[in-house]
């Protein structure tokens, strides 16, 4: 009676061992493969990031060279201008004050899924100096709505 | 009678039992591995890929300066930055579709009109970096000609082209290649700019 009452206690041990060492293993896996995951996510977005950074880059490049050429002028009639690898939408308009004047370069398919910059450029005329200022957007994924979209920004003041 | 029938039961469900606990704890352990494994590699590419990334900014960072000296500073023509890559003989790293060029970044003198610092790739491969992690020889980083540091896994190239319609503009694609792990598991990461000539009067 005794001998069955042993055997009876011993009944499921294995399976609660078991139980107990798979729940340890799978807590280590789960630790080891979040911060894998997590190391993943920053390497992309480092990634993400250089790719916006270089596209706003370039789109103070072209706003800089754009004012060399005396490109961004209320009296130029053309709508868009060529830099960087891509043909940009060109516009200008009068500030609210009459000293300033906004110049801007925008992607023409804002919803493409690729790279793209966009600029902004303000120029204020006090009688003495024209001072201009660059604000460049640089996108990975033009798309804003998507939600890999990085955007970083540069500003130049001239 | 009764007392031997329940006897041989309760010792053949502990044979099953134990049976049952072995698969069950194999077929988690080998999964588990397999995960860990997944994930340790995974790792070791997030690691690559972020030297990967920097290795690309500092070409461009490099090429930049290079632009930046010559023509702001030193007052250099435009042509004489591009002539310092390669671009008066479509050598290094012209045409954009050539074998590419490679800084010689420990060499790196942003004002040498004749480019010694920049190299062709020969046959289409550019060398791999050393890595040296001594931290007494002044070359603690990526580098072509340390004598004390290992071979390491990344590669650069970088391609140049001017438009003969935009001379001003000057589109660089800098590519990084390495071997995450194994000889068949090539990865690489690249990155196109472009350099305009906005500093000329």
């Amino acid at each position: 009676m005794k001998n069955i009452k042993a055997k009876k206690e011993n009944k499921g041990y294995a399976i609660l061992f078991t139980v107990v060492v798979v729940g340890i293993i799978s807590a280590i896996t789960f630790g080891l493969t979040n911060a894998a995951y997590k190391q993943m996510m920053l390497s992309s977005v480092a990634r993400d990031s250089t790719s916006a950074f270089y596209q706003a880059d370039i789109a103070t490049e072209c706003a800089m060279y754009a004012d060399n050429l005396d490109f961004l002028t209320s009296t130029n009639n053309l709508t868009t201008f060529t830099c960087g690898g891509t043909t940009m939408k060109y516009s200008y308009t009068a500030g609210t004050t009459n000293n300033t004047s906004l110049y801007q370069l925008s992607p023409q398919n804002e919803s493409s899924t690729g790279k793209c910059f966009r600029v902004d450029v303000t120029k204020t005329d006090n009688d003495v100096l024209i001072t201009t200022k660059v604000e460049a957007l640089g996108y990975n994924i033009c798309n804003k709505n998507n939600f890999r979209t990085v955007e970083r920004a540069i500003e130049v003041n001239y | 009678m009764n007392y031997f029938n329940r006897k041989n039961k309760n010792s053949g469900f502990t044979i099953i039992e134990a049976m049952v606990a072995i698969f069950i704890l194999s077929v988690s352990v080998a999964t588990m591995l397999g995960i860990t494994a997944s994930s340790a590699a995974s790792a070791r590419y997030a690691n690559n890929e972020i030297t990967a990334n920097y290795l690309l900014q500092e070409a461009v960072d490099s090429i930049r300066n290079s632009r930046d000296t010559m023509v702001f500073q030193h007052k250099l023509s435009w042509t004489d930055f591009l002539n310092r890559y390669g671009y008066a003989g479509n050598t290094k790293c012209f045409p954009y579709e050539g074998n590419g060029c490679f800084l010689l970044i420990e060499n790196f003198d942003p004002a040498n009109v004749t480019g010694d610092d920049v190299e062709n790739c020969d046959a289409g491969i550019c060398p791999n970096f050393f890595y040296d992690n001594e931290p007494n020889n002044n070359k603690t980083f990526y580098n072509y000609t340390s004598s004390t540091g290992y071979i390491g896994e990344f590669r650069r190239t970088i391609n140049m082209d001017v438009d003969s319609n935009a001379p001003d503009q000057l589109k660089v694609t800098v590519n990084v290649e390495w071997y995450n792990g194994s000889e068949t598991n090539k990865r690489s990461q690249s990155l196109t700019f472009y350099l305009l000539n906005w500093q000329k009067s």
